[in-house]
């Protein structure tokens, strides 16, 4: 065990530093579940791949720069120490990038990874449908061969980013005479196909973060498929799975929201009460055992260690943090905790009222929590379904 | 930056396992209640053997040369199977022999580590001495140093303990200047590393005996039936032992963390121990709660074995300071300014 960073590693949290202290943008971005704020992060996107940091992890003839998990854990420790904005290609970079990576032909590598890279096209998801939530498997959105096109009829919700994005992946039924994970193709589409149509809607902040999406005969080229038929469930597992699990929520994030809740209880101190002190120092030591056990796993997974269903427990963990965190603050902020997002005078309480109204969204998104601490009580601990 | 532990470390804690899953039964530990016998002997000969005992002294001096790091996983190991026998409390005695000067003509060192030699080391942390009537000699804190009493020169009062395996005790004793080792002045962190090593050591065995809770309530919902089907198959069951599986799981690495701070002195080791202890104490607690639950009526009866880990689990939660004290000390570091709370801030 050596718990320090070596000379390289230090000297890339260096440039990292050095990189984004010149280029993160002075004016703080407008959000981007809004379409004037779509469109400023995808300019900063644009921005990340000229420095080279969009995608850090991938190999290097993608765009990336073959970073370990480490270096990945520093990148995220310095991008949110400046203050950047948040990443409107996640879906891209982080869940389907590494996917066609791992699963797709050399043509869809060549067609797509490029452009996401490049924030030219930014990606939403398309997997739950209204009687398909939490049991995904029930869906039942069409995709019938016809030649060489497949053709999309049903309908998806909750698509997150779709109401601004240019592509969509998300898994269709294939086979109409299969059920649950059977018959199930992962699939690439364009949002703005004919017979697709995006309907956004308004979530509790009152901005369009996902979408509900129409299917009416909609012809998607079969080379869009990624891997074969049948074997969507699978890859859409991959999709989810624990790496990724890692990379979707960063220790940094969590971190940089207890050091912005430490510095507002200081700021508050006179008024709180001596449970809110205790409950504020909890969260701190919650954010440094979310990183610790991040840098734990990335450890092990260097090192060729195998993960589980780690990426559940992680879930969890960060999710009800992030929601104890913002809540705290919300109390700590009295009166203003009661202000809309579009205040103009507030712009501290502002940030905690949308970090509340978005943490409250964390156990739900990803697999509910309940779902995932079934995954823990049969996957991990072996109880009976 | 590899936060893993070597093979070597790997292999001497399983070489701990082995010896106490032969050894160190849940019967086993039952008979030591009723029997006038305090040690089993058989057991503490083989753990001496181990060197455990010694594992903090240095190489040379007849131990070992470990460090902390060597040790969290054995620690932890000893937990989960609620080892009665006061190895951690001896290793830490012998840990500080090296800052005690003069102790060569007695050969304390030597005799320690071959388990010839039993001291115990007294914090004022804790009100109560485990296994005191077992000791040949105690250190012992006064407002001006550390000294060493022989257990002559000690009265001790056995307690009634709520964990059987572990009698309890006061000491009485009044300092005497010819037995001061060291004064205030270079004490004070001797006294300071103590804490923080008794506090890991505890943590450690708190995270295995977590495990352990969490292993039998498995195992019991798994195999208990009611309304025709397991109790493990119902999500409410479920979910409550999910969450122990989680806590657990976020625990392991913030202990191991403060392990490693120790052994290489590092500044942070202070917030390290106090966050190992927060943690292990709050996940234990839980645990036991949780088990106790999902045992039904069963856990709380004398014959479950439960009660064998949970008690050791309430006992160690007030050693070496409860979480209130840890979070106290902690408090002002983390509620700065200037603290090193935020992005990159883990390893500084």
């Amino acid at each position: 065990m050596d718990l320090r960073y070596t000379k390289q590693q230090e000297s890339f949290r260096k440039e990292i530093r050095k990189w984004f202290k010149s280029n993160v943008p002075k004016e703080k971005l407008l959000s981007f579940d809004t379409k004037e704020g779509f469109e400023q992060h995808r300019n900063w996107e644009k921005k990340l791949s000229e420095g080279g940091w969009t995608a850090i992890t991938w190999p290097k003839v993608y765009g990336g720069r073959d970073c370990d998990l480490i270096e990945w854990l520093i990148f995220e420790e310095e991008y949110y120490l400046a203050n950047s904005p948040g990443r409107v290609n996640q879906n891209g970079i982080f869940l389907l990038g590494p996917t066609l990576i791992e699963y797709g032909t050399d043509e869809q590598k060549e067609r797509f990874l490029p452009e996401m890279i490049s924030g030219k096209e930014i990606w939403s998801q398309a997997w739950s449908e209204p009687n398909a939530g939490s049991d995904l498997a029930a869906l039942q959105c069409k995709a019938t061969r016809k030649g060489d096109k497949y053709i999309l009829n049903g309908q998806k919700t909750w698509s997150s980013r779709a109401s601004f994005a240019d592509w969509a992946f998300g898994l269709f039924r294939s086979d109409p005479h299969s059920n649950r994970h059977q018959g199930l193709i992962f699939l690439l589409f364009p949002l703005n196909a004919e017979g697709i149509t995006i309907r956004p809607i308004s979530q509790l902040d009152g901005e369009q973060g996902f979408a509900e999406i129409f299917f009416d005969n909609a012809e998607v080229p079969v080379e869009n498929i990624v891997g074969n038929e049948g074997d969507g469930w699978s890859i859409t597992m991959a999709t989810a799975g624990f790496e990724r699990g890692l990379m979707l929520r960063s220790p940094a994030r969590f971190q940089l929201t207890a050091r912005k809740l430490v510095n507002l209880y200081l700021n508050k101190e006179k008024n709180a009460s001596s449970g809110i002190r205790e409950k504020v120092i909890q969260c701190c030591l919650d954010a440094e055992a979310y990183a610790l056990n991040t840098y734990w796993t990335a450890c092990k997974l260097i090192h060729g260690g195998k993960i589980g269903f780690e990426a559940s427990t992680n879930k969890i963990f960060w999710s009800e943090l992030d929601s104890e965190m913002h809540e705290l603050a919300i109390s700590l902020l009295e009166a203003e905790g009661s202000l809309g997002i579009n205040d103009q005078i507030s712009s501290e309480a502002v940030e905690w009222i949308r970090g509340f109204l978005f943490s409250l969204a964390g156990p739900i998104y990803a697999g509910t929590n309940e779902i995932q601490r079934n995954i823990i009580a049969e996957r991990i601990l072996g109880l009976p379904k | 930056m590899d936060f893993r532990f070597t093979e070597e470390q790997i292999s001497f804690r399983d070489s701990l396992k082995k010896l106490c899953e032969e050894t160190c039964k849940t019967s086993s530990i039952r008979s030591l209640w009723n029997s006038l016998e305090r040690l089993d002997q058989a057991r503490w000969s083989k753990l001496i053997d181990l060197g455990v005992v010694g594992s903090l002294i240095e190489k040379d001096e007849g131990g070992l040369g470990l460090t902390d790091i060597d040790l969290v996983l054995m620690a932890e190991e000893s937990g989960y199977y609620a080892l009665p026998e006061p190895l951690w409390e001896v290793a830490l005695s012998g840990s500080i022999l090296k800052y005690i000067p003069n102790n060569n003509e007695e050969n304390w060192k030597a005799r320690l580590a071959n388990g010839d030699f039993f001291i115990l080391t007294c914090h004022e942390i804790n009100k109560f001495t485990p296994n005191a009537d077992l000791a040949d000699a105690f250190f012992l804190q006064d407002g001006d140093g550390l000294y060493f009493a022989p257990k002559e020169e000690a009265k001790i009062i056995e307690r009634d303990g709520l964990d059987p395996s572990q009698p309890i005790f006061e000491i009485k004793w009044k300092p005497k200047k010819s037995k001061r080792l060291m004064h205030r002045s270079e004490s004070v962190e001797v006294w300071q590393e103590i804490l923080n090593r008794g506090a890991l050591f505890t943590s450690a065995q708190l995270l295995g005996l977590t495990q352990k809770v969490l292993d039998l309530s498995v195992d019991y919902v798994k195999s208990r039936e009611q309304f025709g089907r397991a109790i493990g198959s119902f999500q409410a069951v479920k979910h409550l032992l999910a969450n122990i599986q989680v806590k657990l799981e976020f625990a392991r690495p913030v202990v191991y963390k403060a392990a490693y701070s120790l052994a290489s002195n590092s500044p942070g080791r202070y917030r390290d121990v106090s966050y190992a202890k927060i943690v292990s104490s709050q996940v234990s607690k839980l645990a036991s709660k949780t088990a106790i639950q999902s045992h039904g009526a069963i856990g709380y009866t004398w014959e479950s074995d439960l009660q064998i880990f949970m008690k050791r689990i309430w006992f160690l939660d007030v050693m070496w300071g409860s979480s209130v004290w840890h979070l106290k000390r902690l408090e002002k570091e983390i509620l700065s300014p200037s603290s090193e709370i935020g992005p990159g801030g883990t390893f500084v």
